[in-house]
């Protein structure tokens, strides 16, 4: 709904929400077309619906009279002219080619029973279908690449879902026309909900809005940010943004932290140059928290006079301490806008659940319902003897899930909505996740069963590209190196596709297969996944991964896991996926109190905003490690842990050698 | 001496015949070319050339194709153990695919190999080094190291009597330094191995006639 509410309008208006609540129907109701400032008309008195797959009809509050039939012809005619500006023109014609048949106007009190007077807006062709869909989404703002999506019907899987129409839904259209109310906004959704896009969206609304402001756009992850700063030039010229974007001076895209040489390499590193706060570097010895806390302290001792930002959009929120949006809030004059995956963070002692979102994204336009449960599933290991996670009734309806457990409360089955994304689209003999277990030697078997998985997707769609299929590796050990070394020859050599080994070149490159590992893939999304890990392993930065990876798929994700070193979890995660694939549910039994206070207690212990550093010395304290032989230990440890620490191991790992060098 | 040879299909041609235009390209060669010595070795079917590797006073990596064969330094040491090779050098213990694929996204990048900036250029390696403290010593040898590259020529087309001889040897690769030294006979991989062993005995520069 995007349209004011007045005395006229309000009960209709009321009463379609209603209906489309209960029906499940995607509704729109606008009085002008989104997306661009430009265009107002005169006559307040109608309101425009729109609902895919019917036609769009013009409602006047008032008889029918001239001002009405002008201000259709007006509104037909500067969609005709948007039409034209997306380049939809040559694939839906001009206005003639559709006015007559996909639109219509009525007066209000002619409408009567509205489940009937939709039954007569209903469009039957396919391709008229299409037509009016590609129209809402120019009225929607949620513009599509018409030559990739087209206006003929696809005929395969892979095309249906690659040139699916997408289209806003009521959330999305809210979060990027709504102006500021407040000085922080926050946007819940889970992997696929399309955060980012709508981010992107809500800058474009506010460098057009505002055109004296400083915006900053930034994510924890370099590799994200970098790609972000790729990605809105590109976005720009795409939404016909006919402004230069001023680079540093009135937008800033950069990753959080930054480095020295440069001020503007970073935000929390030009917070530090504008308010002449001492930068801190990362180190092992100093986290994020850490430093943005310090930088706090500065500015409580000296309040700034003066803002370095009006806006600033947070995206992948879930990657930062609570302490960088209060400096971000701080440091800005109107507001920041925080968008994140709650999910990716259940691991996290006080986790985000506790704070109402703004707008909660629940419904995952990019996966398939199937993966997302399956991926959730072994996040937070729901099959496994031992669960990582739980969540309360309320915490599972905020991740989207519809929960029905039987009387005792004990066993649950848990399930999703199913989705416009999909709905047209026959999948139901297509395996969402598919899991597939390697022979020993690892490389040797994973990498056998990567090409048969590649094979199968090539067989069973026939139009797939390299580009289509992202290979991930899990593991950050040298076996996942070689592994995608191996990948590297034998893929060229039995398929004949070029690879791409993105953790190398840091970029997607056409038509070659891309292979990279979890730190590289954030934000990237494609029709087939495969993931690859030797081994399921319980710490949570893993378990988040393997969730982050799982979600990147349009279509299918295919889970290539060692059998061997994962005999006893994977019969029970086999059958949990045979149940989501077959039945769309979650059934699975809530721990008891007892286990629930252990998995709170575990989360506590291992909070992720400490340095390895603080950890380590946490540890020594704890273990009453004698000083002269702490230096040693933290270089051992520092070698045996390299991007990855977890309390446990660390513990265990400590533990040991101190017990060996003490002897000695 | 010792000696490994891999097979090359079409595809590892592609990268390895890529011309070498400066130190950049010769360490993305050499680090590719790890890459394949450090798998299990596995046949080739449909080989289009070979690399070897030899190891004695000389330290070389050889690539061989029907109408061209070069050769640069090898600064490691390789040792075998257990029909697997491994790789280590005076600053670095362990040279394996993470490294080396550390040191390939090091210079994947123009925008940070180029840039104008020290610490843009010196960023990654600094990540690098907090897990891998000898991360940047290896680093700096490879930018240091002597390339040594040589390459035979077969060049129907371009052939000009004894400006551009039929058969030649290339010796570098920057245009202000290279230069040509003729052979009046085809040479293959064996001489090509000769020309450039220590312990053989040496081959002759005479003036065209």
């Amino acid at each position: 709904m995007q349209a004011e509410k007045n005395p006229k309008n309000h009960d209709f208006i009321d009463s379609v929400s209603v209906f489309c609540e209960i029906h499940k129907v995607q509704a729109y109701l606008i009085d002008r077309p989104l997306g661009d400032t430009k265009y107002a008309y005169e006559y307040k008195q109608a309101l425009v619906l729109l609902i895919p797959k019917h036609r769009i009809v013009f409602i006047t509050f008032e008889e029918k009279n001239e001002k009405f039939d002008d201000y259709v012809d007006d509104f037909i005619e500067d969609l005709g002219s948007i039409s034209d500006k997306y380049r939809y023109k040559n694939a839906i014609g001009r206005p003639k080619n559709w006015r007559d048949d996909l639109t219509t106007t009525i007066c209000h009190n002619e409408i009567g029973d509205f489940e009937t007077f939709l039954k007569r807006l209903k469009i039957e062709n396919l391709s008229r279908q299409r037509v009016c869909e590609l129209l809402i989404s120019l009225l929607t703002g949620s513009i599509n690449d018409i030559d990739k999506v087209g206006v003929e019907i696809p005929e395969t899987l892979l095309d249906q879902v690659k040139q699916k129409i997408l289209l806003f839904d009521g959330d999305q259209t809210r979060f990027v026309y709504q102006q500021p109310t407040k000085p922080k906004i926050t946007i819940q959704g889970l992997s696929g909900t399309g955060k980012t896009e709508l981010l992107l969206h809500k800058l474009k609304e506010i460098y057009l809005a505002f055109p004296e402001c400083k915006i900053a756009f930034t994510c924890h992850n370099k590799i994200l940010a970098d790609s972000l700063r790729r990605r809105i030039p590109e976005f720009f010229d795409f939404m016909k943004v006919e402004q230069q974007i001023q680079w540093d001076e009135r937008l800033w895209c950069t990753h959080a932290w930054g480095s020295l040489s440069d001020p503007n390499s970073g935000i929390y590193r030009y917070i530090c140059e504008k308010y002449h706060i001492q930068f801190e570097r990362y180190s092992r010895y100093m986290s994020f928290d850490q430093a943005c806390r310090l930088a706090l302290i500065h500015l409580e001792k000296n309040p700034p006079t003066e803002s370095t930002f009006d806006f600033c959009l947070i995206d992948e929120s879930q990657d930062f301490p609570d302490s960088f949006f209060e400096l971000c809030k701080k440091s800005t004059s109107s507001t920041i806008y925080v968008a994140g995956d709650v999910f990716q963070s259940i691991f996290n002692e006080n986790i985000t659940f506790a704070i109402e979102p703004d707008y909660l994204l629940t419904k995952c336009y990019r996966t398939d319902p199937k993966t997302l449960m399956f991926a959730h599933s072994l996040g937070m290991g729901l099959f496994e003897p031992k669960k990582l996670r739980w969540l309360e009734d309320r915490e599972w309806a905020a991740c989207g899930y519809l929960v029905e457990k039987d009387v005792t409360g004990g066993r649950y089955e848990l399930s999703r909505e199913s989705l416009r994304r999909f709905e047209d689209v026959d999948r139901a003999d297509v395996p969402s996740v598919i899991i597939s277990k390697t022979a020993e030697p690892f490389i040797q078997g994973a990498s056998d069963q990567i090409l048969y998985c590649i094979n199968q997707i090539r067989r069973e769609n026939p139009t797939v590209t390299p580009d289509d299929i992202g290979i991930i590796l899990l593991d950050s050990n040298d076996t996942a190196f070689s592994l995608a070394n191996t990948l590297e020859t034998r893929v060229p050599r039995e398929i004949g596709w070029k690879v791409n080994v993105a953790y190398e070149t840091k970029r997607r490159i056409k038509d070659q297969l891309f292979v990279s590992n979890k730190n590289n893939v954030k934000g990237l999304e494609f029709p087939f996944v495969i993931c690859v890990t030797s081994q399921i392993r319980n710490s949570y930065s893993y378990r988040n991964s393997v969730y982050m990876t799982l979600t990147r798929s349009f279509i299918q994700t295919y889970f290539v896991v060692s059998e061997k070193n994962n005999l006893k979890i994977l019969p029970s995660i086999e059958s949990g996926l045979a149940e989501i694939n077959k039945s769309g549910h979650i059934i699975v039994h809530a721990p008891t109190i007892a286990e629930k206070n252990l998995i709170s207690a575990t989360i506590k212990y291992s909070a992720d905003s400490e340095s390895f550093y603080d950890m380590t010395h946490r540890i020594f304290e704890e273990l009453s490690v004698l000083p002269i032989y702490r230096e040693n230990l933290l270089e051992v440890v520092k070698k045996v842990f390299a991007e990855e620490f977890e309390y446990d191991r660390l513990h265990e790992v400590i533990e040991f050698n101190y017990k060996i060098m003490s002897e000695d | 001496m010792k000696r490994f040879t891999f097979q090359a299909d079409a595809y590892q041609a592609q990268w390895m015949l890529i011309p070498i235009r400066s130190k950049r390209d010769v360490i993305y060669l050499l680090m590719q070319s790890i890459k394949i010595m450090l798998l299990p070795r596995i046949n080739t079917p449909g080989a289009v050339g070979e690399m070897i590797l030899q190891v004695e006073k000389m330290n070389r990596l050889i690539f061989s194709f029907e109408k061209k064969i070069f050769s640069i330094n090898f600064p490691f040491s390789a040792i075998e153990d257990d029909g697997v090779l491994r790789f280590r050098s005076n600053h670095h213990p362990k040279i394996d695919s993470k490294v080396v694929s550390e040191v390939l996204s090091v210079i994947a990048t123009d925008e940070k190999f180029y840039s104008k900036e020290i610490l843009h250029f010196a960023d990654p390696i600094t990540e690098f080094c907090l897990y891998d403290d000898d991360f940047w010593s290896l680093f700096r040898e490879l930018l240091m190291f002597e390339d040594g590259y040589i390459r035979y020529d077969h060049d129907e087309a371009n052939k000009n009597e004894a400006l551009h001889p039929l058969h030649h040897f290339d010796v570098f690769y920057s245009t202000s330094n290279t230069f040509k030294l003729g052979s009046v006979k085809p040479v293959s991989t064996s001489n090509f191995l000769d020309v450039l062993n220590l312990s053989t005995n040496c081959h002759f520069v005479s003036p065209s006639k």
